[in-house]
């Protein structure tokens, strides 16, 4: 399976990239799909994005378009080809 | 307490300056700034006047809070009968001015009548006074604070003014202070442009807020900044990338419209966004309102040396995504030019996206703009070209000056126009958000996010996360966030405050600072009221509630393409909900009985 992990907002300013295509042999989930590109990086995206094994509020996870928070949270399981949109805490107007 | 006590009140057709005390028993009722200037409007203003006629009055309004250390305390708000949407319009801006004003010790300033010539009005610690304005007259934003700043004689001098937009009584004409805060939206540039008010220039202050309770204040100002800098959104995201964070995350959801809302997602928002911005090395450093510690703000610089501040979230919208151009340049400048000429960008950038979608459906002819730029999407020389030329009335720029609207009215498409109540709708297209469509719908100021800002629990998910495509729920959260905003924007904080903070956290802040023993089902209360109350002056200006919706586009037309795909906005299913928790007849009225109970009446 393909993933694109799209970077935004500060983390991509901070690693200077905008994607991460990884590929992997059985589905993960969120989590495990962060811990993933966190070692990739060496950036740690769980601190940046997760509290206590809890999206932090105003942090923005989507897998193809659609908030986590809306399938299973952190917990949402991968199975296919997929582009995840991560975004720390943001807001504006 | 937390008010100077005394309201200003100028006649500018015999120039006669008289201050009058300050109506304290109101303020506990409509609480300062928005909320209680929209009172002295219902009650000395017949909602039937022509907007731009001498009969209507032009209110700048502060709040309690406003010259205080509380996080963002410095706004200021006009308030007036608005040329646009025909209803109440009700704009509030940041910087410095409100602050500055209030220190000279006037909680407000009432202009009525009309000027027979150019003026503006010069305020110091003792001076009051109204003086010639025809060597400003025609000229931008930008060298009008410069020369009346050298006039006043001090440096540190603030100006609120027009340019010419509102000179030439655009319809979405803007008041400009400190040349790049902009007081917006619905077209309350344009009342003081038919007022030939050219500015208001604030020279010097020395009074202070008077505070009831200097301890319990000092406690609540301390424990909400603390919450601002902690908090993930106040205290880094919008620091670090300003507004314009927002781009690619309304992009990703599919509720980023583009090409006047034909689409829900621009191919180039990366090239465009507020992390390009940064990467493209045009941010300079951010900047802060007073006493603001979020500093969401930008300054900006462009590769041929002009400086200016933004694009926000919205203008980088308006004229990038709306119009089809990815040229991140052109539009920081099509930004700067909205500041110099006085326009609301929003709905500057919103109606050239319609006048290119006319052009292109063959609608608007090419003998119709004679010798200028095609109106194609994506064209930066147009957008640069049709903002001067909106700005200056002449040839088609004369009909887009009045907004989209009356613009695709004029050709007899209005169904083009991407409006609510003859405003333009901002950046989010509702066939995603819905519960945001529902607020785009029942705004008391027509198309516009800022009086009920649902992008906040159906997208960024503060206070909590909401399923955008829900309508379940909505109107309550519709009707919640506009009575808290109401608050907030009479209390004369910036919203953008309440991504940390909640109702109990302003109730801290106002009853410490007033003296006011309101609990919060009383602060809430007052913040219906004042909701009420604007929705009564429309209805008595002849806005009925049939212009509670959202243009056909976004209520049949399915998005086609994107994660939005198949959506169109369901306002049928959330309207009566919404009516009915306001206590309102099911056709939109408010009833004798909610007046009553509110006082209203
Ligand atoms: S958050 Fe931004 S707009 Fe609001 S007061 Fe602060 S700098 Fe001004």
């Amino acid at each position: 399976m393909k993933l694109s992990i799209k970077l935004f907002a500060t983390i991509r300013l901070d690693t200077g990239l905008k994607v991460v295509d990884v590929n992997i042999d059985k589905p993960i989930n969120i989590i495990e799909m962060l811990k993933l590109v966190s070692d990739i990086l060496d950036y740690d995206l769980i601190e940046k994005l997760t509290e206590n094994n809890k999206i932090i509020p105003g942090v923005i996870i989507l897998l193809n378009g659609v908030n986590i928070h809306h399938i299973n949270k952190l917990e949402t399981k991968i199975t296919e080809d997929a582009i995840i949109s991560v975004f720390p805490a943001a807001a504006g107007g | 307490m937390a008010y100077m006590g005394t309201i200003l009140r100028i006649n500018l057709s015999d120039k006669s300056i008289k201050k009058e005390e300050f109506p304290k028993e109101l303020a506990k009722k409509y609480l300062g700034g928005r909320g209680l200037a929209s009172k002295i409007l219902f009650d000395e203003v017949d909602p039937k006047v022509d907007a731009l006629s001498p009969e209507n009055k032009l209110i700048f309004a502060t709040g309690p809070l406003t010259l205080t250390n509380a996080p963002t305390g410095g706004r200021y708000m006009v308030i007036t009968k608005g040329p646009l949407t025909g209803g109440i319009a009700s704009s509030n801006s940041g910087g410095f001015f409100g602050a500055k004003f209030k220190a000279t010790g006037y909680d407000m300033i009432i202009f009525e009548g009309k000027s027979e010539n150019p003026t503006y009005l010069f305020i110091d610690d003792s001076t009051v006074e109204l003086r010639d304005a025809s060597h400003v007259w025609g000229k931008g934003t930008e060298d009008t604070t410069d020369i009346l700043v050298a006039d006043s004689g001090h440096k540190t001098a603030n100006v609120a003014c027009i340019g010419p937009a509102g000179e030439n009584l655009s319809n979405f004409a803007a008041i400009i202070n400190e040349k790049t805060r902009a007081a917006g939206r619905t077209g309350v540039g344009a009342v003081m442009g038919s007022k030939n008010l050219k500015a208001v220039v604030v020279a010097s202050g020395k009074f202070k807020t008077p505070i009831d309770n200097p301890e319990g204040f000092k406690a609540a100002v301390k424990k909400n900044r603390e919450m601002l800098k902690e908090n993930g959104v106040t205290g880094e995201g919008l620091p670090a990338l300003g507004t314009k964070v927002l781009d690619n995350i309304i992009n990703e959801i599919g509720a980023y419209p583009s090409y006047n809302f034909q689409k829900s997602q621009f191919e180039y928002t990366d090239e465009i966004s507020g992390e390009a911005l940064v990467e493209k090395g045009y941010l300079v450093k951010n900047v802060a309102c007073y006493a603001c510690p979020i500093a969401c703000g930008r300054k900006t610089a462009l590769p041929d040396g002009a400086k200016g501040e933004g694009p926000e979230y919205e203008v980088g919208w308006s004229y990038g995504a709306s119009c089809g151009v990815k040229d991140l340049i052109a539009i920081t400048r099509a930004g700067y030019m909205c500041n110099n000429l006085g326009f609301d960008a929003i709905s500057a950038g919103a109606t050239i996206a319609t006048a290119m979608e006319l052009y292109e459906k063959g609608i608007i002819k090419k003998e119709d703009i004679g010798s200028g730029p095609e109106l194609k999407f994506g064209s930066s020389e147009a957008i640069i070209y049709y903002t001067k030329l909106m700005a200056s009335r002449e040839g088609i720029g004369d009909k887009m000056a009045d907004g989209a609207y009356r613009l695709a009215e004029s050709f007899g498409h209005s169904e083009f126009a991407m409006t609510v109540k003859k405003q333009e709708i901002p950046a989010y297209d509702p066939r995603v958000v819905q519960g945001q469509g529902l607020a785009y719908a029942t705004n008391n100021r027509g198309g516009d996010h800022t009086r009920a800002y649902l992008i906040s629990p159906e997208v960024l998910g503060l206070p909590e996360k909401i399923d955008a495509q829900e309508n379940k729920g909505k109107a309550s959260w519709v009707k919640t966030f506009q009575e808290l905003t109401a608050i907030i924007d009479s209390a004369g904080l910036c919203i953008f405050t309440s991504f940390a903070m909640g109702a109990p956290d302003y109730l801290a802040l106002i009853k410490n600072s007033t003296g006011f023993s309101w609990d919060e089902a009383e602060m809430m209360k007052a913040g219906e009221r004042i909701w009420n109350l604007e929705r009564e002056f429309n209805l008595r200006a002849g806005i009925d509630p049939s212009q509670d919706t959202l243009p056909d586009r976004l209520l049949k037309d399915e998005i086609k393409t994107g994660p939005g795909k198949g959506n169109v906005n369901r306002l049928d299913t959330m309207l009566p909900n919404y009516y009915e928790l306001r206590g309102w007849s099911k056709d939109g009225i408010p009833t004798d009985e909610k007046l009553k109970e509110l006082e209203i009446v």
